[in-house]
Formats: C-alpha cells, structure tokens, sequence
C-alpha cells in the first residue's frame, strides 16, 4: 500500500537540504524560542522572522502548495484558540460578550500576539520536517543529546505507522467485505473491537520486534554510530540565522 | 546422535512447554554438522519455530519460561544460557517469517549496521560489513532507503543481511519463501544456495527443503520423528500424511 511520506520532499536537492540536520534544529529551534520571547509589539522584528522564513522556503525548492497545504493542517486549531482571546481580560478571567459585545483593546494585540508566534512555529516545523529525512532528523536529536528515549520512541513511530495503519486498512475491508451495516450501537461495538484487536496485534508485534532485536544483541541500550563533523557551512549557517535572531529580539 | 564431532549444534532432549501450558517440544534431539543444510518441516504448532527461538537463547533464557524447559542445547560448543548468550547470538543469524518484525531501523542501513554496533565494533568496520551484506544479498545500494517503501521479497533480503552483517556461523531462517511470488522465491532459493555455511530453514515449503536441504527432519508434536535425505522423507507420502504435511 501507498501512503504519503512524512517526509515527502525530504530528498529534494538544495541549499537547505544539504545543510547538517543539527544545524537546522538549532536554527529553528532558536527562532521559535526567540520568537515566542518577542514583546508582540515588536513587529519589526516578526518582519524579520518571517523574511528568514520565507528566504528558508525559497532557497528549499519546496513547492509553496506543500507549505500551505501543511500549515493548513494546523490553522484551524490556532484560529479557535486565537477566536477566543479578543474577549479575554487583560488580567485574565472571561468577558464572553453577552450584553457588551465590546472586544477589549488589548484584544487584537493577543490575537496577533498567537497567531504570529504559532505561524512562525508553524512554518519552521514545516521547513525543518520538509527538508531533512526522518532518519537524519532523529540523529540530529541524537546528537544534540535529546533524551535517547524519546528519539527511540521517535524512530519506531516513524518506522511503524504506516504498518499499523495498514492493519487497519486490512481489518476494514475484511469487515467491509461482511456487510458491515445495521444499527448505530452495532458499529460502536464492531470499532470497538477492531480497535482491541488492532491494539492485540500491535503488542504482539512489538515483542517481535523486541525478539529481533535480542537476537542481534540488544541488551537495553542501542549504539548509535560515531558522529559525523559539522561543515565549516554548517557552521557558519548557524551562527549568521541564531544572531541574526538574536539581533531582531535585541533591537526590539 | 551418531555424529557428535563436527556438529554445530547439538540438541539433547530438549523439551519445552510454553506458559498458557502448551507444549511446543517434546524431549527433542537433532545434530546439526558444520556446513550442513537442515531443513526442519512439519505441520503448524510442530515446534519449528519455538526449536529456532531456542538456538540462540531467546526462549529459555528470558524470564519465567526458564522452568519449563529440560533437556539442553550446545551451539559450537557452548551450552546455551546466560553466560554465552552474546557469543551464540552472534553465531546464530536468526531471521524472522516476518521482515516487518525484523526490520525495526528507519533506515536499511541503520538496521544492518545495528548488530554490528551492538557488538561495539568500530564504525569502518560497521561500514564494511553493512557493505558486504547488502552486496550478499544483491541489494548494494539500498542503505538509505526505508523498509517500509520495499517490495517484500527485498524485506526479505535485507532480513538476511541484517544477520549476515554479524558474520553468523549458523543461519538460521523461519518460513524463509513464505508469502513470496514464484521470482522472488526462486531468488531468495538461489540466494541461500550461494551464501552456503551452515543453514537450518524450518518451512512447510517441501519443495524448498528438496532443492536446497541435505538432510530433511521432520518434526511433529515436539518430536523428531524422522529424518534423512530430502527426497526419502518427501516421497514418503504416508508418513507426510501421519504428520500433517499432505
């Protein structure tokens, strides 16, 4: 079965592409941080994020359709949390307008305030994720010394979605395949075990997995291979976007 | 037990009941000679696959299934249990009926450099090994691609190299051809004749084990209860039919 990568243009040629998975978490990392730090007044400054975004997305070769359509993805979620603030207090506490439907006027502030930061999130999430492929993103994490644990957890997800989402597929058109139909309350039921079986088999297969693993000499702990160095490329990259952010956020 | 010297692997009435009670092996013995190629057959639920999970430690050695077993194992000399483990699991090269479960890595690479590692060899020497296995296993550069976006018959080979890359003295394989198309069969038959060295290939493909196999056991209810040249046992219809296999 096909399914689409979560990486789908991670082996795009390109500047950014080429540039070491480390690098480009750093620089991403300390945009959101220093974004999410900028007084919202500052809009010079978000100016300059997004003119760093938008000079990330170009130099990337990304489709501009993939950005949006990703980003699109998360929208909807900022926009209901951001639809509520014009009618939060300053002090905090709710106004919900019933009788004075006056928007307060640090309102738009706030508005403008989370949907800024959440977009500038938003888009170096999608940068990032676009441009490195999985497996060179969590050795990134790796070696930046990111918990061990959850870069596992991290690798195995991405290794195993898409084989459970294809068990699922299987287990639907089996059932499809029955005269699925009837009553409201029978399908409840009949997800309800699907879910429990999808849930059985995913267990027995990660102590399959974990026999596989065993038998290649896993005793707890996988060994990560020796590090690769940084490019003086690389370097430099990280150094110019990290002031450059720090700059903006100073000037502010 | 005639032929003590020179086997690999020795099994001495190895019996073993799995903890919901069942049980999978029944005061078992079979010697495996250097270079030999054993093909176990039997019917489902015979004690093929729980006979492969004990070559390299995996079932006894793990938790409370300790108890259940009686009888022993000896792989290249060394009793199987704790103390040995890291040395028979790299001289034991077991690959799993499922790539899926034996493809764990997010990349090809990454899952045929992960015993090596394992075993803290360094990082060139890794390389080379991942090299030569996938060049083993007709897949050279397939090191970057994901095991999920593979055919399945690639799965399997990449399965393979993942236990190649230890250098294993013995293979051994569950349900090698299963769910394969005729091509990637023939392949994978032609595949295992190349890489040679010891192999045990527990299967219910009896044509596999008449191809590839020097010596047929067959197993039934936890019990060697027969074994000899492939084409003895195979054209042995009643006692296939006694076991399951008709």
């Amino acid at each position: 079965m096909k399914h689409a990568f979560l990486d789908q243009y991670a082996a795009l040629e390109s500047p950014v592409h080429r540039l070491d998975a480390r690098v480009k978490i750093i620089a991403f990392l300390a945009l959101i941080v220093i974004s999410v730090s900028t007084p919202p007044q500052a809009w010079r400054a978000f100016l300059g994020y997004g003119a760093f975004l938008a000079v990330m997305a170009a130099a990337s070769h990304l489709p501009i359709g993939h950005i949006l359509r990703r980003a699109w993805i998360i929208v909807p979620f900022v926009l209901m949390v951001a639809i509520f603030i014009p009618f939060m207090k300053t002090g905090g506490g709710y106004s919900l307008g019933i009788g004075s439907p006056g928007v307060s006027r640090s309102g738009p502030m706030i508005f403008w305030n989370v949907a800024a930061k959440s977009g500038v999130a938003i888009l170096s999430a999608i940068l990032l994720s676009s441009t490195t492929p999985f497996p060179s993103l969590m050795r990134g994490f790796e070696r930046l010394k990111a918990p061990r644990l959850m870069v596992m957890l991290a690798s195995f997800a991405y290794r195993y979605i898409f084989v459970l989402v294809d068990e699922a597929e299987r287990m639907e058109r089996a059932r499809d395949s029955r005269c699925y139909g009837g009553r409201w309350l029978w399908h409840a039921r009949v997800i309800g075990q699907m879910i429990g079986t999808l849930f059985l088999r995913s267990y027995e297969r990660s102590e399959r997995v974990y026999v596989a693993m065993v038998s290649r000499g896993f005793d707890g702990r996988i060994v990560a291979p020796a590090e690769t160095r940084m490019g003086a490329a690389d370097w430099a990259f990280a150094a110019a976007s990290v002031g450059y952010f720090v700059a903006l956020r100073v000037s502010a | 037990m005639t032929q003590l010297n020179g086997a690999v692997v020795i099994v001495e009435a190895l019996s073993f009941t799995y903890p919901d009670g069942q049980r999978a092996l029944d005061g078992l013995n079979l010697a495996i000679r250097d270079g030999e190629k054993v093909g176990l057959i039997g019917a489902n639920g015979a004690g093929k696959s729980t006979l492969l999970l004990h070559l390299n430690g995996i079932l006894p050695c793990s938790g409370p299934s300790t108890s259940l077993r009686a009888g022993g194992i000896r792989v290249l000399g060394m009793k199987v249990e704790k103390a040995n483990l890291k040395a028979i699991r790299q001289s034991v090269g077991l690959v799993f009926q499922n790539p899926d479960d034996q493809l764990f890595c997010p990349t090809v690479g990454d899952d045929v450099a992960f015993g090596p590692r394992q075993l803290r060899l360094p990082e060139a020497e890794v390389a080379a090994r991942v090299e030569m296995s996938l060049a083993a296993v007709g897949l050279r550069d397939f090191e970057a691609r994901s095991a999920f976006h593979m055919s399945f018959g690639e799965k399997k080979r990449v399965a393979i190299a993942t236990v190649l890359s230890m250098n294993p003295k013995v293979l051994a394989l569950d349900e090698p051809t299963s769910n394969l198309d005729p091509r990637s069969r023939k392949e994978l038959i032609r595949l295992l004749r190349q890489l040679g060295g010891t192999q045990i290939i527990a299967s219910h493909d009896l044509d596999l084990v008449k191809t590839l196999c020097d010596r047929a056991v067959l197993l039934s209810k936890g019990k060697a209860v027969a074994e000899g040249a492939p084409e003895k046992i195979l054209s042995d219809t009643a006692l296939l039919e006694a076991h399951g296999l008709e």
